[in-house]
């Protein structure tokens, strides 16, 4: 059944979705569950987070484990380590294997439907998360301008793996979710790079201003972008049959990839917290837990006005929460040379990111009814 | 052998296009570029390796004539407006000074 449009929704436990929010009782065996068609059940159907509690394997699938033995190597300072190439190697699969697949299900007759209203949605909040932080950072801690500008831009734009980590918690889970939302993901990395630059410019002194034509090709060619239009598009023009040709690729490989690469991030994770992470005042750990969840509500907000699935409103959530840490750091150290680049990093890294892996991922699809 | 001057940079990755680009431009026979991986100076340990590599730095090796150095260190300016990290001059000699 699909429902207003959009792809066919699921709920917990892979129930059937029966709409106005209700699933139908879990027939005995379906989805490794077995229970009674009580008038307990029925009653617990019909509200919006269908079935009990998540347990323990929902709440923390291997993904994010891989992320906590990587924290933990890194903090018993074990000599694990992922190479730099590997690490960036997985960072260009995961991009292609996203752009891809949103490539091939928006190709699906119907399933652009919404696709305008959430770019605009995330568009938007990628222009305007950055200010709220701005004005955060500047009345509750001692950043200079520049800094505090590009710690913003950060939130405003996207974490590529964070989008990645709770798309593969909805696809273990059975849940769909538009297939444009990669699309929604490439275009909210980097307005907030010019917002940030916007809100930093007075700082900037005019000879040390980087050339404007080299700076709009970082931030509007950035590699990250590229990539993941770059496979949105062909996995679009290929359809079904690049999804025959590439589904062991892009989704047989990608659970593990991911696993890597979160490894990968739990080290980076701790080096960077150990190399700056005693600079980092209180007041800034705190905005780097409390901003993903003004931005959070953000994308909750804009996903339903865009009118999104649940599975899509709570990637729209995920990413109004996320931060980013390859394409904005780059555009920032070019474009605002003068900003404590170990503040940004250490925040965006060692800080929101764990936080949302841990702990929010969870919640915000839970919020968005999407498990 | 002939004499010429070696220029040595270590710049951060992200800016080293700016660098090499005003080495063209003033003349610089060539250039090689090499990553660094970690190194340490006034501003404590840098060890690259982040996801977007803004902690990575590199060093640009250039050899290069009397003029053409000259010419660099008179553009310290917009030299030093890369922000590299360290810029340093020694004498070495080469075998083939035509090429340099």
């Amino acid at each position: 059944m699909r429902g207003r449009g959009g792809p066919a929704r699921r709920c917990r436990n892979g129930a059937g979705y029966q709409g106005r929010d209700t699933c139908q009782d879990p027939r005995p065996g379906e989805a490794g569950q077995s229970r009674p068609a009580s008038a307990q059940v029925a009653r617990r159907s019909a509200s919006r987070h269908c079935g009990t509690v998540p347990d323990l394997a929902t709440l923390l699938p291997p993904p994010v484990l891989f992320f906590a033995l990587g924290f933990f190597a890194g903090a018993v300072r074990s000599d694990l380590s992922v190479p730099d190439a590997l690490a960036r190697a997985l960072s260009l699969y995961l991009m292609v294997a996203i752009g891809l697949k949103g490539g091939v299900a928006l190709a699906t007759p119907g399933a652009a439907e919404g696709l305008w209203g959430a770019l605009a949605g995330g568009v938007l909040l990628s222009l305007l998360l950055p200010l709220p932080a701005f004005l955060a950072l500047r009345a509750a801690t001692r950043l200079d301008r520049a800094t505090a500008a590009a710690v913003a831009g950060h939130y405003g734009s996207v974490s590529v793996v964070t989008f990645a980590a709770a798309a593969g918690i909805l696809q273990a889970r059975g849940v769909a979710y538009e297939g444009f939302m990669p699309a929604v993901l490439a275009a909210m990395e980097t307005p907030a790079i010019l917002t940030a630059l916007l809100l930093a410019r007075a700082g900037a002194p005019a000879g040390q201003r980087v050339p404007t034509r080299r700076l709009l090709r970082e931030v509007l060619l950035n590699g990250s972008v590229v990539l993941l239009l770059g496979s949105f598009a062909i996995g679009w023009l290929g359809g079904a049959n690049a999804k025959a040709q590439l589904s062991v690729f892009t989704e047989g490989l990608f659970p593990g990839a991911l696993c890597l690469f979160l490894l990968e991030m739990g080290l980076v994770a701790i080096r960077q917290l150990r190399a700056a992470g005693r600079g980092l005042q209180p007041a800034l750990i705190g905005f780097g837990v409390l901003m993903p969840l003004f931005g959070a509500a953000g994308g909750l907000t804009a996903g339903t006005l865009a009118g999104l699935s649940p599975g899509g409103l709570g990637l729209m959530t995920v990413l109004g929460a996320s931060a980013s840490y390859i394409a904005v750091p780059a555009a920032m150290r070019l474009a605002l040379p003068e900003a404590d680049a170990g503040t940004y990093v250490t925040l965006s890294v060692a800080v929101t990111f764990p936080f949302n892996v841990v702990l929010g991922i969870p919640a915000y699809l839970w919020i968005a009814g999407a498990v | 052998m002939h004499a010429r001057k070696r220029i040595e940079i270590v710049v951060e990755a992200v800016r080293a296009e700016q660098v090499t680009d005003l080495l063209d431009r003033l003349g610089a026979p060539g250039w090689t570029m090499l990553p660094v991986t970690a190194g340490r100076g006034r501003q404590g340990l840098r060890r690259g390796g982040d996801p977007a590599g803004v902690f990575d730095n590199v060093l640009i090796l250039c050899i290069a004539s009397d003029a053409v150095t000259d010419r660099i260190l008179a553009a310290r300016e917009e030299l030093l407006g890369a922000r590299p990290a360290i810029v340093s001059v020694t004498a070495c000699e080469v075998l083939r000074g035509e090429h340099f």
